[in-house]
């Protein structure tokens, strides 16, 4: 029964409270669903899982930093659960999966209808990578009024809630509230104080929640909390490599950045110790949101401490200082031409600096918001 | 008593000629007009009556026919008011027979006799021209515009009687005395400057991207949308482009006035028009006032943007009817419309500029001022066709400006050192395209771009990596290469660099843009 998610077939299950397969973690919340329908698997209860919420409307940054912790954890077998919402939620699955792992997107719908629509491609892969599961009879339309108690289930099937970015007043509030009520540890991704998309996450480090600050650290402590509880780290099935080649019009997945990042980073070989079939989500994980954190651990080169991996094996980019200028000029904020040319060194003010911009958007460095606006490029999941 | 007395009407922008036929006869007292006429042709019975009786020259009481040939086409208009008052003051014998004979008369008459403004005066002195007539007599406030043409001497009269006097007297001399013809040196007026009423473009100072791609969009005669916040500068942007655009041709000046003439917008005492034209039609526009219309045809916004450019501010706002009626018009160029009274053709040669905010409050993506949420946002780009949006080159987006921009005051580029390069460009498109039916880069169509825009090796690796890295459709891909094409044309440039091909994406149109 366990196995149908795996052979594509469409079955909707329904779970009682007294069903041997109803989730436990639920059972232990207030209010617990008194049915699940269930598309695909359950997660599974020996296995650490986190519930990666935030913005629908997310900002570029949020984007990058949800594909970049959606990898790291389905690398590490770690269960992803969300929303399948818009924007963070569908983001940080997709990434999960794309990186062998496995998720589990809560409803607030039937779980027979793709709501949003537009996530159709990531309402596939969830049903085959992991599962769909809700409180509401299939059929059931998604009301507004289905989200906010949707959102308990979220919190209640996970043992850690992680915020990426989320408003002052937003649903993503809510779910926090819930993830609280019911004794989740909450963690939180920060951002800058005048980012109305951070507003929410930086009030909730106020109050005390958990702090992000590199998915390294993160992880080593998330491994310890599973420690704690007697949880592990799943199996990840990151021998398929059809689940990371999905993207295939995507060039990144050519991309000799992940070589070159594969060798030069020791603490990841470190943290991947005891995993040894991680490698291919290992990748994914780079592909996907390895840039900053490559940089960071490129310091002490100093010659090239500043310039982004794909930088570094491309000879025809290292030649070019003003491309290198106009990198490090882009943000994740979405900025004008004129504001990023007011960013540069004076001495490359006159260069074109749209036409390099164009340059960085080819090689996947930037992205084009607009047809004025350009910021870094987070990631390639959700698009 | 029967006489013949010659006049022209409109059919579109061109012109045919209309004898009009008085004949007065014994019989019961009576007027009857015939020849398909329109409303106010049938009315210029009562205008030509009571003109005549006024000035003192009687009907008789005889039974005056009056036939408008050819008669199977629908005469409309007031031009016809003159030519049946000399027809039947020449068939009355007021003065003498054959007096009248080669002239062209067209003018509306007021009760007292008076001889009003008519619209259409240039195309018709054109098609007299063109059939031989040596001479004509028209308002004398449409003198200067029909003076335009070569050939033909134009005689502007105020009133009736001033007209009834020239038609009397005899010799040439006496003639010219009474109502001397309109002299008006085409080519000497047109080496004149006439810019002076297009705002210029040092006043703007900052937008840089935008300028460029207004700069890009003259040369190649591209179809530009500017996106941006309100009060970034759009329409001071758009109002400008004539003034860079090529100088009108003499022929293109002609064609221009034609409209106007037609349209009866001409202003008194305008021979030809010479500055590009700039129309900027409301939102609110319907269909047939965008393209022209109305029972009798007349020509619509398009039309009178003929030549130049078509500004339609807050695109979003219009509606979908009349935005979808530009899709044929932009192909092709020119507007066939078809109604009860018969088909005519306007030429719509236009530049399309368009401008919208990115979202109704119009700060997306600006998402910390932005408070639109996406269903919003989609339903109102939406409201923008794609089919437009196809026919759109050149896209760019403006930020609003900011205090230090203003101040920094840096003295823009003038408009006429961005028109010497315009015009350059359009000398290297004209070479090109010699020839052929097309003029501008814009007009290169997806069957001849390899022809027209070749790349090298390694400019064709890299379009093929935009295609991917950028999503490019097929559409955007040739988008971006006749674009290219015009900025190697603006640089002088014999083929099209990497660099090119870069700057045109940069200025690509993209749904994906608005989240679609």
């Amino acid at each position: 029964m366990n196995q149908s998610g795996n052979d594509g077939k469409e079955e909707i299950r329904v779970l009682l409270r007294q069903d041997a397969e109803y989730p436990e973690r639920l059972r232990k919340i207030p209010g617990p669903p008194k049915e699940l329908y269930v598309l695909g698997r359950v997660p599974s209860e020996q296995i650490l899982t986190v519930a990666l919420i935030g913005a629908r409307d997310c900002s570029e940054y949020g984007r990058y930093v949800a594909a970049g912790l959606g990898a790291a954890l389905g690398s590490r077998g770690i269960q992803v659960i969300s929303g399948m919402a818009r924007g963070i939620d569908g983001i940080g699955q997709e990434a999960a999966l794309d990186a062998g792992g496995s998720s589990f997107g809560v409803l607030g719908c039937g779980v027979d209808i793709c709501y949003p629509a537009g996530n159709r491609r990531i309402y596939e892969k969830l049903k085959l990578g992991g599962g769909l599961l809700s409180e509401y009879p299939p059929g059931a339309p998604p009301l507004p009024g289905h989200f906010p108690p949707r959102n308990r289930i979220v919190s209640g099937l996970a043992d850690v809630v992680v915020v990426v970015e989320a408003r002052e007043k937003s649903g993503t509030l809510i779910t926090v509230d819930m993830a609280l009520e019911q004794g989740r540890e909450v963690y939180v991704v920060p951002g800058r104080m005048t980012d109305p998309l951070s507003a929410g996450c930086n009030k909730l480090l106020k109050l005390g929640a958990g702090l992000i600050l590199s998915t390294e650290e993160f992880l080593d402590e998330l491994l310890q909390i599973g420690g704690r509880q007697g949880l592990q780290a799943g199996n990840n099935k990151g021998g398929n490599p059809k689940s990371i080649n999905q993207e295939s019009g995507n060039p990144k997945s050519k991309n000799p950045k992940i070589g070159s990042r594969e060798s030069g980073n020791p603490k990841n070989r470190k943290a991947e110790n005891g995993n040894p079939d991680s490698g291919n989500g290992e990748s994914a994980a780079a592909g996907a949101g390895g840039r900053k954190s490559a940089e960071a651990e490129a310091e002490g080169r100093t010659q090239i401490k500043d310039l982004p991996p794909e930088f570094l094996t491309r000879p025809e980019l290292l030649a070019r200082p003003e491309l290198a200028a106009v990198y490090h000029a882009l943000d994740f904020t979405p900025g004008s031409v004129d504001k990023i040319t007011a960013r540069l060194p004076a001495k490359y003010r006159e260069e074109p600096v749209n036409i390099h911009l164009i340059r960085l958007c080819l090689e996947n460095l930037a992205f084009q918001v607009s047809p004025g606006q350009f910021c870094l490029r987070g990631g390639e999941s959700g698009r | 008593m029967y006489c013949t007395v010659i006049s022209g009407a409109l059919l579109g922008v061109s012109a045919y000629l209309v004898s009009v036929e008085v004949d007065i006869a014994q019989g019961l007292p009576g007027f009857s007009m015939v020849g398909s006429l329109g409303g106010e042709v049938k009315e210029s019975r009562e205008r030509v009556t009571v003109a005549l009786k006024n000035v003192g020259l009687a009907l008789p009481p005889k039974r005056i026919t009056v036939n408008l040939s050819p008669a199977d086409i629908r005469k409309d208009g007031s031009a016809f008011d003159l030519p049946i008052a000399v027809g039947m003051l020449e068939a009355m014998g007021y003065f003498r027979q054959g007096a009248a004979e080669g002239i062209l008369f067209m003018g509306e008459l007021g009760l007292n006799g008076e001889i009003k403004k008519v619209r259409g005066v240039l195309p018709i002195v054109r098609e007299a021209a063109a059939r031989g007539i040596r001479q004509c007599i028209v308002p004398a406030v449409n003198a200067s515009e029909g003076a335009v043409i070569p050939g033909i001497r134009v005689r502007g009269a105020g009133h009736i009687r001033e007209l009834l006097q020239f038609l009397e007297s005899e010799g040439e001399e006496e003639r010219e005395r009474l109502l001397p013809a309109e002299q008006e040196d085409a080519s000497e007026t047109f080496a004149l400057e006439n810019n002076e009423n297009i705002p210029d473009f040092s006043q703007v100072s900052g937008q840089e991207t935008a300028k460029r791609a207004a700069e890009i969009a003259a040369a190649g005669f591209h179809n530009l949308l500017m996106a941006g916040p309100p009060g970034a500068g759009k329409s001071m942007i758009a109002k400008r482009i004539p003034g860079i655009m090529p100088r009108l041709t003499p022929e293109e000046s002609l064609e221009v006035t034609s409209v106007y003439s037609v349209a009866g917008l001409l202003e008194e005492g305008t021979a030809l028009m010479r500055a590009r034209p700039f129309q900027s039609p409301h939102h609110t526009i319907s269909m047939a006032a965008l393209v022209g219309g109305n029972a009798s045809p007349r020509p619509g916004m398009i039309s009178l943007a003929h030549r130049g450019v078509l500004f339609l501010d807050e695109l979003p706002e219009f509606q979908r009817v009349a935005l979808d009626s530009l899709r044929q018009p932009l192909e092709e160029h020119k507007i066939q419309i078809c109604r009860a009274g018969g088909n005519v053709t306007y030429p719509s040669d236009f530049m399309l500029v368009c401008a919208m905010n990115p979202c109704p409050c119009g700060f997306y993506p600006d998402r910390e001022r932005c408070r639109c949420t996406d269903p919003q946002i989609r339903r109102y780009m939406g409201k923008v066709s794609g089919p437009i949006l196809d026919r759109i080159d050149l896209c760019v987006e403006l930020q609003p400006v900011d205090i230090a921009g203003l101040k920094k005051g840096r003295r823009a580029e003038s408009s006429s050192k961005i028109r010497d390069r315009v015009e350059k460009a359009r000398e290297r498109q004209k070479e090109r395209f010699a020839g052929t039916k097309c003029r501008f880069n814009a007009d290169i169509e997806g069957t001849n771009i390899e022809r027209y825009c070749p790349l090298g090796g390694e400019e064709q690796e890299l379009m093929e990596r935009l295609y991917h890295s950028l999503r490019l459709s097929a559409r955007a891909y040739h988008r971006i290469l006749k674009v290219a094409r015009t900025i190697a044309d603006l640089e002088g440039a014999e083929g099209i660099g990497a660099e090119h091909l870069l700057e045109a994406s940069f200025y690509r149109p993209s749904a994906e843009f608005w989240g679609l």
